[in-house]
C-alpha cells in the first residue's frame, strides 16, 4: 500500500518545475500573453528535449513506458505555469497509436510524434466516447466528413486523432486539402482552438477500439490541469494576503480572509489526490475507472473555477485586471471545466456509469 | 503508487481473520462477560491496545498503521468488539503514557482498558468554549487534597462515567495558560452534581457538571502544577486513524444512495431523478477527494512522513460532507421530514435522516467548532498571521 508518486515521477515533476520557472516565469508569461495565441516554440522545444512525448509509449517502441499518472502530474505542472503547448495531446496521441494494433499507423506516425517532428492533437467528442454514434462518422471506412468544434492547437497540428462513434478512433492529416481549420478567438489564450471542417477527408481507422480509454485519459488530464490552475490561484492568494495591508494590518490577519482562504484550500488540496486516484484506476484498469474519470473531471472542473473566482475576490480590484495573471488561470480553469463535457454533464455520466 | 497490501500484510490479514473465526461469534454480542474475555484474548494476540505497553494491560506492539487498518476493518466486518470506546482510551491513556507518573499509569490505565473506569472530559465551561484557556473552575490544595469548585459543560456521557480528567485553574496569579493544571478525580462523591442536557434531537449525551468542594488526592495531578495546558496537548503518538473519518463519510454517502434507490419521488425511484443524481454525484466527488486524501495520509503515516495541510482538514471535510448529505437526504425523503424519528418504537424509516440534519450540526460544534477549525487551517496550514 503506497499512495505516493514514485521517485521517477517526482524527478519528472521537479525537472518540469525547473524548466518552466525559468522559461515561463510570471513576468515572461504576462509578456507572451499579449501575442497572437499560438504554440510556444521555446517551451515546446524544452519539453521535447526532456523526452516527454514518449512518456506513455512502451519501451519496446522507444518510449519511457510510464503511466497516465506520470503524464497527469506533468499536466498539473504545465497548467500551474500556463504552458502553451499541446504536450498532453501529443502524448496521448502517441499512446493511442502505439496501442492501435496497426503496423501502418505505428510505422508512419509513432516515431515522428515521439521525436516531435510532427505535432498531434486530439479531436474528441463526449458522444463518441460512449460507444454510441458520433457527430463525425465514416461511411466508407476511408474518408470522414463533418465538423468538430474547438480542437486544441489544430492550427499548428499535423495530425488529429478523432472519435468516430462506436468506440472507434481515426487519424486524419490536417494539412490535407479537404480540411478547413477555422480559427476561433480562444477564451484560454494558452491553449488556442480551431473548428475543424472535414469534407471527405482521408482517415485511417484504428483496429483497436480505443475511443473510451482515450477519452477517459483526456478527462483525467484536464482534471489534473484544472488542479494545477486551482492550486496556483490558491497559492497566489495566500501570498497576497501575507503582503497586502489595509486598515493598518495585513489582510491575511482578518478572519474573513482567513476563512475564505481556508475554504479555497479545503476545496483544492484534497482534490489533488482524487486526480491521482482516477489516473491510477485508469492505469490498472479497475472496474470503476470510467466512472472515476468522469467524477474527477466534474469535481476538479468545478473546484478550479470556484477557486480561481475566489482568488480574484481575494485580490480586490487588481484581480480584475489584465495585468495580474490570475485571469490566465481563471480562463484555463473555465476551459478545463468546459472541454469534453461540463461538470453537470460529467456528473450525469458518472451517475450512469455507477449504475444509479 | 500501489493500493494493494504487501505479502506480509496480506498474511497478517489472514491471521486476523482466522483469529476472528476461532474467537468470535455474533451471538456473543449481548454477553458482557464474553465480550471482556474476547477483548483480553484479542489483546493477548496483539490486536487491541497496541500502543499500550503490556505492563499496563496493553499489547505493546510497534506502530504499524496498515496493521491497525487491517484490524479495524476485519473486526468491523464481523462486528467484533474493538477497544473500549470513549475519551478514556482516546485521550487520557495516551496523555498518561506521555506525562503520567508511574503510579498513575499503573492505577488508571489497566482499569480504563477493561472498562472498569469510564472517563469524562472536563474541558469546556459556560464562559470558556472556543477560548478554552480562559477557564475558571478553581483547584486549591488543602491538607493533601485538591478542592475543586466551579462548573464544566458539554461533558459527553458524564452521567455514565466513573471518573473525570479536567483542566482546572490552580495558579490564579499565573498567566492565562500557565495557571492551568490537569487533574483526575472520581465523579461519585458528594461535591459533584451531574445534570444531563436535553439536546435538540431529544437525546441526552451531554451534561453539565457542578463542583462544590469536590475532592481528589494531591498526587492525582498529571504533570506539574501549571503544566495542564501542555499536558492536554501532549502528542498522540499512536496509530492515527486518518482514513477513519473519510471512510465514515463514504459509508454515510452509500446509505444515502441506498435510500434514494428505495424512495419514490415523482412516481419513480428518487435515484432516477436528474436533480437527485446531480446532487449525489456532486457529493460523491467531495467524498472521494476526502477519501483519497485519507489514503495519502495513511501512506505518509506508514512511512513516517508528514502529510502537510491535508492532515488538518479531516474534521472540516467530514463536517461539510455530513451537512451536504443531510441536505440531499432531506430532498430525497420528502414529507418524511415532518416526522421525528423514535428509536424506542423500533427501527425508524426514512425519517431517520431527520436525525442526520441535527447530528451533522453537532459535528460542526464538538471538538473545536468549524470557525475555529478554519482559523487553524489558515494559520497552521497556510501560514497566515495570527490575529
Amino acid at each position: 500500500m503506497d499512495f505516493h508518486l514514485s521517485e521517477e515521477q517526482e524527478m519528472i515533476r521537479d525537472s518540469l518545475v525547473g524548466c518552466y520557472s525559468q522559461c515561463n516565469s510570471d513576468e515572461l508569461l504576462v509578456q507572451k500573453y499579449d501575442r497572437e495565441p499560438a504554440l510556444d516554440d521555446e517551451l515546446w522545444r524544452a519539453q521535447l528535449a526532456l523526452g516527454l512525448t514518449g512518456v506513455m509509449v512502451p519501451e519496446s517502441l522507444g518510449g519511457l513506458g510510464m503511466d497516465l499518472l506520470t503524464l497527469a502530474v506533468a499536466a498539473e505542472v504545465s497548467a500551474s505555469y500556463a504552458v502553451a503547448t499541446p504536450m498532453e495531446y501529443q502524448c496521448l496521441a502517441a499512446w493511442a497509436i502505439a496501442c492501435s494494433d496497426s503496423q501502418t499507423l505505428i510505422e508512419t506516425w509513432l516515431q515522428p510524434i515521439v521525436l516531435g517532428e510532427k505535432i498531434a492533437t486530439l479531436a474528441l467528442s463526449d458522444e463518441g466516447a460512449e460507444g454510441g454514434p458520433d457527430s463525425l462518422s465514416t461511411h466508407d471506412g476511408a474518408t470522414v466528413s463533418g465538423i468538430r468544434r474547438f480542437v486544441p492547437f489544430a492550427a499548428e497540428a499535423d495530425i488529429a486523432v478523432l472519435t468516430l462513434g462506436d468506440g472507434k478512433l481515426g487519424l486524419v492529416e490536417l494539412r490535407h486539402d479537404s480540411v478547413v481549420r477555422e480559427a476561433v478567438a480562444p477564451l484560454d489564450r494558452s491553449r488556442p482552438v480551431c473548428h475543424l471542417r472535414l469534407d471527405s477527408t482521408p482517415v485511417v481507422i484504428f483496429p483497436e477500439a480505443l475511443a473510451q480509454r482515450l477519452y477517459d485519459a483526456a478527462l483525467i488530464l484536464h482534471a489534473a490541469s484544472a488542479f494545477g490552475a486551482a492550486k496556483r490561484c490558491l497559492d497566489m492568494s495566500v501570498e497576497y494576503a501575507k503582503v497586502r495591508e489595509q486598515f493598518g494590518q495585513l489582510i491575511g490577519q482578518f478572519q474573513a480572509l482567513k476563512h475564505q482562504l481556508a475554504h479555497m484550500a479545503l476545496d483544492t488540496e484534497p482534490a489533488r489526490f482524487l486526480y491521482w486516484y482516477a489516473a491510477h484506476c485508469w492505469d490498472i484498469e479497475t472496474e470503476d475507472a470510467r466512472q472515476m474519470a468522469a467524477l474527477c473531471k466534474a469535481h476538479l472542473g468545478e473546484v478550479a473555477v470556484d477557486t480561481a473566482r475566489a482568488a480574484v475576490e481575494v485580490h480586490g480590484g487588481i484581480g480584475f485586471t489584465w495585468e495580474l495573471p490570475i485571469h490566465i488561470w481563471l480562463k484555463r480553469a473555465m476551459a478545463d471545466s468546459a472541454i469534453y463535457g461540463t461538470p453537470a454533464r460529467q456528473r450525469a455520466r458518472s451517475a450512469e456509469l455507477a449504475r444509479w | 503508487m500501489d493500493l494493494e497490501l504487501s505479502e506480509s500484510h496480506l498474511a497478517f490479514q489472514e491471521e486476523v481473520e482466522n483469529f476472528l473465526v476461532s474467537n468470535w461469534r455474533s451471538d456473543l454480542a449481548k454477553d458482557p462477560e464474553a465480550i471482556s474475555v474476547f477483548r483480553r484474548t484479542a489483546t493477548g494476540a496483539g490486536y487491541l491496545y497496541r500502543n499500550v505497553p503490556e505492563i499496563y494491560g496493553g499489547s505493546g506492539q510497534s506502530p504499524d498503521v496498515l496493521k491497525a487498518k487491517i484490524i479495524r476493518e476485519s473486526f468491523a466486518g464481523v462486528r467484533a468488539p474493538r477497544e473500549m470506546p470513549g475519551v478514556g482510551m482516546m485521550m487520557l491513556v495516551p496523555t498518561l503514557l506521555d506525562c503520567g507518573s508511574e503510579l498513575q499509569k499503573q492505577s488508571f490505565i489497566p482499569r480504563t482498558l477493561t472498562g472498569e473506569y469510564r472517563w469524562a472530559q472536563g474541558y469546556s465551561e459556560p464562559g470558556a468554549g472556543s477560548d478554552l484557556a480562559s477557564l475558571r473552575t478553581k483547584g486549591e490544595l488543602v491538607d493533601g487534597h485538591w478542592l475543586i469548585n466551579g462548573q464544566k459543560i458539554w461533558t459527553t456521557m458524564a452521567h455514565k462515567c466513573t471518573h473525570m480528567f479536567a483542566l482546572v485553574r490552580t495558579e490564579p496569579d499565573a498567566g492565562k495558560h500557565a495557571g492551568i493544571s490537569y487533574l483526575l478525580f472520581e465523579l461519585d462523591q458528594p461535591g459533584v452534581t451531574i445534570r444531563p442536557l436535553k439536546q435538540m434531537n431529544g437525546d441526552k449525551e451531554f451534561c453539565e457538571v457542578f463542583f462544590e468542594d469536590a475532592r481528589t488526592p494531591a498526587d492525582w495531578i498529571v504533570g506539574e502544577r501549571g503544566e495542564g495546558w501542555r499536558v492536554s496537548k501532549s502528542t498522540l503518538k499512536h496509530e492515527r486513524n486518518s482514513v477513519g473519518a473519510a471512510s465514515g463519510s463514504k459509508d454515510l454517502f452509500d446509505k444515502l444512495v441506498k435510500q434514494a434507490r428505495k424512495t419514490t419521488l415523482n412516481e419513480r425511484p428518487a435515484i432516477e431523478d436528474p436533480l437527485v443524481r446531480d446532487r449525489l454525484a456532486k457529493i460523491q466527488g467531495h467524498v472521494m477527494a476526502h477519501l483519497c486524501a485519507g489514503y495519502y495520509q495513511l501512506s505518509c503515516d506508514a512511512g513516517g512522513a508528514d502529510a502537510g495541510i491535508v492532515g488538518l482538514m479531516n474534521k472540516m471535510n467530514t463536517t461539510v460532507i455530513g451537512h451536504e448529505i443531510a441536505a440531499a437526504a432531506s430532498e430525497v425523503i420528502g414529507d418524511s421530514n415532518l416526522q421525528m424519528p423514535d428509536y424506542k418504537v423500533g427501527r425508524p424509516g426514512a425519517e431517520k435522516w431527520v436525525n442526520q440534519q441535527m447530528l451533522s450540526l453537532a459535528a460542526a460544534l464538538g471538538g473545536g467548532t468549524s470557525n475555529i477549525n478554519l482559523n487553524i487551517i489558515a494559520e497552521r496550514g497556510l501560514g497566515l498571521p495570527r490575529d
